[in-house]
């Protein structure tokens, strides 16, 4: 047979090949399973080594570990494996728990058991222990009561139970040496040793056991482990996932195809302005240099042309759903004001700013340079590993930095970068009307709580602790028979948040 | 012989400890980030140095890696620090998808170089202008960008053959295998294939012009039996030089093919180990391509001898 001929053969093939593409956008995917695609590792499903919010962690360990309350969509908390209440004084929160409920190895959960696993959760040393640090004792009174006591009221409590400290463990487990890697299950769903690969692959079948299988629709699960976004959208492409993550440039393409694309609003990104006393940069003590360092950004023009019309213009760190965002307040682009503000400072010449360069952020560098040097600040930008950024910006090498911050609850963001020992307040900015701003939250009652937050948030813009450029979501493309529901106040979906379409 | 393999395991075993221990100081020498990455970006400063102590990155770098070594050389290379899996597992799970995959690439470099390179020496002329132009075309095109459009071409319009993403291991199904192995490999290969015909076509004419050959020729050996059973032996040994480097190159450009496929290797392993800081993970693989990378230039040594007994090591 002639080169020619066997060329035009391939040529068929390939030819008939693409026209029977499969269509992935609709309906002939398995209804009883959800493949989801994820962008990063795994980690431990010892109970200590439980994270949530932020990292991805969470979505490994959520089918397995059912947690004490739940975060709703609209980002309340809401009852779950147990019910709540506290006592006047919001020192004193005991749970209740609903009554049958089951460990996947059909032994009972009762108040005692959870009181081991909490215990053990916050004496383990792991990174979400501090979300339980507050509390003094943890008691059951009752199988079906467990009362958490406090010296004084924690408002993020609630959430944390949400979360990694809410997630019950099956004590029976503790002594398992492998329990890195066999989870000690109290959730919808079982690991299927079998059928996973650490790292790699992970498939989770439904509990028989669990109380509320209506709110888990699929039989199984699985997770598959795709860090390249090109390979993310050739899975989705090609059928081998339902839903994954997607870049803004993958957008209009995936939409196109026929695919839906939910956002999933997870972040601010812009600049941590951390040196509020001025012992790296004088400058940034005065807060007129840094409302004017806010003043200089075009926030919509970022937004549209850099981040192409994906990310929302914010100059709060909070969303706009917050408690803790103050309606109406915005800096404005206004880089005339801002030189003024600049001058006032005694900054009209301008200064030098020298910042890390954060690796999954430094798409922003030129602009950053750029804006800030309509009002006379060099900036520049060293390059550091990025395992490195948060260990040096924790050893206050520099002033400020750009960063994605993952945005939570209020008061769990302010446990993340506003009290003097937040991790992400190095230099331990401090001062009396802020601490008091933030016992009014702690000790508000919960119909006064959102107005004592939106306080702290309107002091936190008014002294412009940080420039935000925008929210910015995650992108989730998926087909059209699972309905993703957007998930506020976490920067994660929840696995839950993937339901069946009525399409 | 038996001396000189000797001599180059001990030369493999001190090429281990160094490279080894230069990547253990690298890796280790900041304790605090290591740590820092394993908590996250909410764990405070007390957290972090209770973390350090408990994993032991507070002490000196010199005690660590001797730790390190004298457990790896009893058989414990330790657990991620993140998933708690022991590295030995990991690494049993990883390094047969890569070394499928190198082996399946290796394989196609081998039959189509040699088959290209001795076609390009015994027909000269437009073929051999033909082979030369498409073998610096397919050396020159980076494999990233050969395996995006394989993935394009091939993969999306036949997914049910050719899965763009995942593996399917050969002991569970070989054509499934084939389907998740054949792109990839062809992605590594295409670059080899061009360098390694480009070497035979050369060797093969230096050799053709040789007076053996014609001494062959006038004895009337057939021109199929010059080529492949005289010519291509003693044109192979440079060949097969280059080929041993195309197989170490390729530990390395493996990782991008990984990813890209999402193969579950040893190269996505390394790569993310390396990037969030797990570091016995990163030093159980570090060990594992020196290792690899020690035998295969033992092996090397010795094919050469086998295919020119002029080089033969003598005992």
């Amino acid at each position: 047979m002639s080169i020619r001929k066997i060329a035009l053969a391939v040529a068929c093939a390939v030819a008939l090949a693409a026209c029977g593409a499969p269509d992935r956008t609709g309906g002939d995917s398995d209804d009883s399973r959800l493949t989801v695609g994820v962008t990063a590792e795994s980690g431990s499903f010892d109970p200590t080594g439980l994270k949530s919010s932020p990292g991805t962690a969470v979505q490994f360990w959520a089918p397995v570990y059912d947690t004490l309350l739940l975060r709703a969509p609209d980002g309340e908390i809401v009852p779950n494996m147990a019910d709540f209440s506290y006592d006047d004084t919001s020192t004193i929160l005991t749970l209740t728990l609903r009554e049958g409920l089951l460990f996947a190895d059909g032994t009972p959960i009762t108040g005692a058991s959870v009181v081991q696993s909490m215990d053990r959760f916050r004496n383990g040393g792991g990174p979400d222990a501090v979300y339980l640090a507050d509390v003094d004792s943890i008691e059951a009174p009752t199988d079906l009561e467990v009362v958490l006591t406090m010296t004084e009221p924690d408002p993020g409590l609630v959430y944390a139970l949400s979360s990694a400290a809410g997630a019950v463990a099956n004590p029976a487990e503790f002594g398992n040496p492998n329990l890195a890697l066999e989870p000690a299950e109290s959730g919808a769903y079982t690991l299927d040793a079998a059928r996973t690969v650490v790292g790699v692959e992970y498939t989770y079948v439904r509990n028989p056991s669990y109380w509320n299988p209506e709110a888990w629709p699929y039989d199984e699960i699985v997770l598959k482990i795709l860090l390249d976004p090109t390979a993310r959208i050739n899975a989705l492409r090609s059928g081998q996932v339902d839903a994954t993550v997607i870049d803004a440039q993958s957008t209009a393409e995936m939409e196109t195809l026929g695919f839906d694309v939910t956002l999933q609003s997870s972040s601010w990104e812009g600049l941590l302005l951390l040196d509020r006393g001025g012992d790296v940069s004088p400058a940034l003590a005065d807060p007129r240099v840094r409302q004017a360092i806010n003043m200089s950004f075009n926030r919509s023009e970022i937004a549209q042309y850099l981040m192409l019309d994906t990310v929302e213009p914010n100059s709060q760190v909070f969303q706009e759903t917050a408690s803790a965002y103050v309606d109406g307040s915005e800096y404005t682009y206004d880089p005339d004001r801002a030189r003024a503000l600049m001058a006032e400072a005694g900054y009209a010449d301008g200064f030098r700013l020298t910042m890390p360069s954060v690796g999954v952020i430094s798409y922003l560098e030129p602009v950053i340079r750029d804006s800030l040097s309509q009002i006379g600040i060099s900036a520049r930008f060293d390059a550091v590993p990025a395992d490195q950024v948060n260990s040096l910006l924790y050893e206050r090498s520099y002033a400020a930095s750009p960063y994605r911050f993952t945005q939570d609850a209020p008061w769990m963001d302010f446990t993340r970068h506003v009290f003097p020992d937040a991790p992400m307040n190095p230099f331990g900015t401090e001062t009396p009307e802020l601490d008091a701003l933030l016992d009014a939250v702690r000790f508000a009652k919960p119909d006064e709580r959102d107005t004592a937050e939106e306080e702290v948030g309107r002091y936190l813009f008014d002294n412009a602790w940080y420039a935000p450029l925008y929210n910015s979501s995650m992108l989730i493309g998926h087909i059209g028979s699972v309905d993703v529901v957007p998930q506020t106040g976490l920067n994660i979906l929840p696995i839950q948040n993937y339901g069946r379409s009525a399409r | 012989m038996l001396s000189f393999v000797a001599r180059r395991i001990a030369t493999g075993v001190a090429l281990v400890l160094i490279v080894t221990a230069i990547t253990f100081a690298l890796v280790f020498a900041s304790g605090s980030n290591i740590a820092a990455n394993i908590l996250g970006e909410n764990a405070t400063a007390d957290q972090i140095a209770a973390k350090q102590s408990e994993l032991g990155l507070d002490r000196a770098l010199p005690i660590q890696y001797f730790d390190w070594l004298t457990s790896a050389l009893g058989g414990d290379l330790g657990s991620s620090y993140f998933t708690g899996e022991q590295v030995w597992g990991a690494l049993a799970t990883r390094v047969p998808v890569t070394v499928s995959l190198v082996v399946f690439a290796m394989l196609l470099i081998v039959i189509v170089s040699v088959a290209a390179g001795v076609l390009a020496a015994r027909r000269g002329g437009k073929v051999d202008s033909a082979v030369q132009m498409v073998s610096v075309v397919g050396f020159a095109l980076p494999s990233y960008w050969i395996a995006l459009v394989l993935v394009l071409l091939i993969a999306i319009p036949m997914p049910k053959v050719f899965p763009p993403t995942g593996y399917v291991p050969l002991s569970e199904s070989v054509w499934g295998w084939l389907g998740t192995a054949t792109l990839p490999a062809l992605a590594l290969a295409i670059g080899g294939i061009g360098a390694v015909s480009q070497q035979i076509r050369g060797s093969m004419l230096d050799v053709l012009r040789l007076d053996y050959i014609r001494t062959l020729r006038s004895r009337g050996i057939s021109p199929r039996s010059i080529f492949y059973r005289h010519a291509l032996r003693n044109a192979a040994g440079p060949a097969l030089t280059v080929l041993s480097l195309q197989l170490i190159g390729m530990l390395g450009g493996v990782i991008i093919i990984e990813r890209v496929f999402a193969l579950p290797g040893i190269g996505v392993l390394a790569s993310s180990a390396a990037l969030r800081g797990d570091i016995p993970v990163v030093m159980g693989t570090v060990a594992f391509t020196v290792l690899v990378v020690v035998f295969v230039n033992l092996l090397v040594d010795i094919l050469q001898g086998v295919l020119n007994p002029k080089v033969r090591i003598d005992v």
